[in-house]
């Protein structure tokens, strides 16, 4: 089926990253099921995923959540996931210093490794554990203005901002022109190598060709 | 099939018999039952482990029959002796081991405490058999064998410490084993001997296991390949934590056990086509679902005799034409050279639409 009939629902792709033990993907599954399993929790060996549909102004959007292992040995892993991620969530613990002095270590890396205009937004998870807090809130914002990324505080146990966190990087994707192709016809579509497959997709059908000449 | 050099060739790592035709399988099979069968290998003494012939009869066994499993937590009285005699270790005092745990924290001790509280939470019987305590004594003390090997070559070869997966390799064997002591000798054993190259430094065996397992499905099973492909499902999104766990990762452990039983005897490596029988099993359901990524995000329980059949029924259809990527397959778990080949191996040629 060609992706440009009505039916066509774009796919964000959305990772997580941070380190070991910070909670990345108790916020996914708190975001995608509404789930909070802390006894079915085990360690993510390598890369895990989860597929949410959302509405953003009357239109479907098919979110794809890449939640990746936190130890520093599955790093060329985890690298391999950015390639063509619209959005990227960093987490660290708020009660674990360790993993905010880890920060500049996974932003630089992300830097590196992405397109400057991909949504980034740095979540202090565990924000229900506030009375053992080991970094604070402004140092947290800090952080976020040094890189110029976005910032909020978030339990994934208690569901404080869990979804504001996600569905504000969905808007923000939307939202930003330069994540997407715009199309003639006012299709959104993903870009780099997928705007290639689609354009070939649509030349074999014989359609009309992407250029505004 | 070069073995490596310099390290004693168990049958452990490359079980070159592996390749024999079924013929030849079919004439060590005799009426008497696998039990039996087993007590009679088993009550030649430890010397088992040096005597060729025997330990071929063990490994037919497992294959064919399996160790008769005498309760529902998967156990056999057996079992522990069995893997120390495949795994060629000999008995271990504890004092080895409780010297170890006298150097007390490794530098890789926070890291194992972050995982091993998590380590198959959702599976009953390894809590009730399992203590947590048992496991971070063990990932610590194999942290600290690790790094005082690498102190006496002098610093030398590559980084070593935890890796998160560790944990889940660990499980198998404390939950069978007679002791930790036990347990640990034989976990020692299986990562520096069967696996190594899986918990280096960026796991490039994990890597290349990945890559192998990729080319496999594809001559394997062309149709279900293309389709996984077209949906970007590599190996590397389904399959990274059964390749680094040995498909420990996939419960119920009483089922693991039987895999392992079989991996121990006929080459870990194999874990590899095991990972492609449980796609093979639920192949119909992944190509037709329009979203088959949703399906592989965990794999069915594992059915260990039907994954093994499976896996017999691969080598012997395709090992024949293909013994130079069986000879990857078989070394990539452990053998640096081999893993290299493997880095250049051009995927391409593999694809059944390149011509093949």
């Amino acid at each position: 089926m060609a992706p440009f009939e009505d039916d066509y629902v774009p796919t964000l792709k959305i990772l997580l990253i941070g380190n070991s033990s910070v909670g990345k993907s108790a916020l996914m599954l708190r975001f995608t099921n509404d789930m909070w399993a802390p006894e079915e929790s085990s360690t993510t060996i390598g890369v895990d995923f989860k597929v949410k549909m959302v509405m953003v102004g009357g239109k479907p959007y098919k979110l794809t959540v890449w939640d990746t292992a936190g130890q520093e040995r599955f790093r060329t892993l985890t690298k391999s996931y950015y390639r063509n991620a619209q959005a990227v969530l960093v987490v660290y613990d708020i009660t674990n210093r360790a993993t905010f002095e880890e920060l500049p270590r996974w932003l630089k890396e992300l830097e590196a490794n992405t397109a400057s205009d991909i949504v980034k937004v740095l979540v202090g998870n565990k924000l229900d554990k506030d009375s053992s807090r080991a970094v604070t809130t402004e140092e947290g914002e800090d952080m976020a203005d040094r890189y110029n990324v976005g910032f909020l505080e978030a339990s994934a146990k208690s569901n404080t901002h869990v979804k504001e966190c996600f569905m504000e990087m969905v808007e923000t994707i939307i939202e930003t022109p330069t994540l997407w192709g715009q199309s003639t016809t006012g299709l959104l579509l993903p870009r780099g190598d997928d705007i290639l497959e689609l354009e070939a997709a649509r030349e074999e059908n014989g359609g009309l060709s992407l250029c505004q000449c | 099939m070069p073995l490596s050099v310099g390290r004693p060739s168990l049958p452990a790592r490359v079980s070159t018999s592996s390749v024999s035709s079924r013929q030849q399988l079919s004439e060590v099979v005799d009426d008497v039952g696998a039990g039996e069968r087993l007590r009679g290998i088993l009550g030649k003494g430890v010397e088992v482990r040096r005597d060729v012939q025997t330990l071929k009869e063990l490994r037919m066994l497992i294959q064919q029959d399996g160790l008769p499993i005498e309760s529902d937590d998967g156990m056999n009285t057996h079992r522990p002796y069995v893997w120390s005699i495949l795994l060629g270790v000999p008995p271990t005092a504890w004092e080895t081991y409780a010297s170890l745990i006298s150097l007390g924290q490794s530098p890789s001790y926070s890291k194992i405490r972050q995982d091993t509280f998590r380590t198959l939470p959702t599976d009953p019987l390894f809590k009730r058999r399992v203590q947590e305590s048992s496991l971070i004594r063990l990932l610590n003390a194999f942290d600290w064998t690790q790094r005082n090997e690498r102190e006496e070559a002098g610093g030398k070869g590559d980084e070593v410490g935890y890796v998160q997966g560790m944990n889940v390799l660990a499980a198998p064997f404390l939950y069978m084993a007679k002791s930790e002591t036990q347990a640990f000798a034989l976990y020692s054993r299986f990562i520096t001997h069967c696996c190594p190259a899986y918990v280096k430094p960026s796991l490039e065996g994990v890597h290349r296991g990945l890559r192998l397992l990729d080319i496999c499905l594809s001559l394997i099973d062309p149709e279900l390949s293309s389709y996984l492909r077209s949906k970007d499902l590599t190996a590397k999104i389904y399959g990274f934590a059964s390749v680094l766990t040995l498909s420990a990762s996939t419960p119920p452990l009483p089922e693991v056990l039987i895999l392992w039983d079989f991996l121990l005897a006929r080459g870990v490596h194999l874990n590899i086509l095991c990972i492609i029988a449980q796609l093979v099993l639920i192949r119909n359901e992944l190509l037709s679902s329009p979203s088959p990524g949703t399906l592989l995000r965990s794999f069915p329980p594992l059915q260990a005799r039907k994954l093994i059949g499976l896996c017999f029924g691969f080598l012997h259809n395709f090992i024949r034409h293909e013994k130079e990527l069986y000879r990857m397959l078989a070394m990539h778990t452990y053998d640096e050279e081999v893993g290299k080949e493997i880095d250049g191996l051009d995927a391409e040629r593999w694809r059944p639409m390149a011509g093949k």
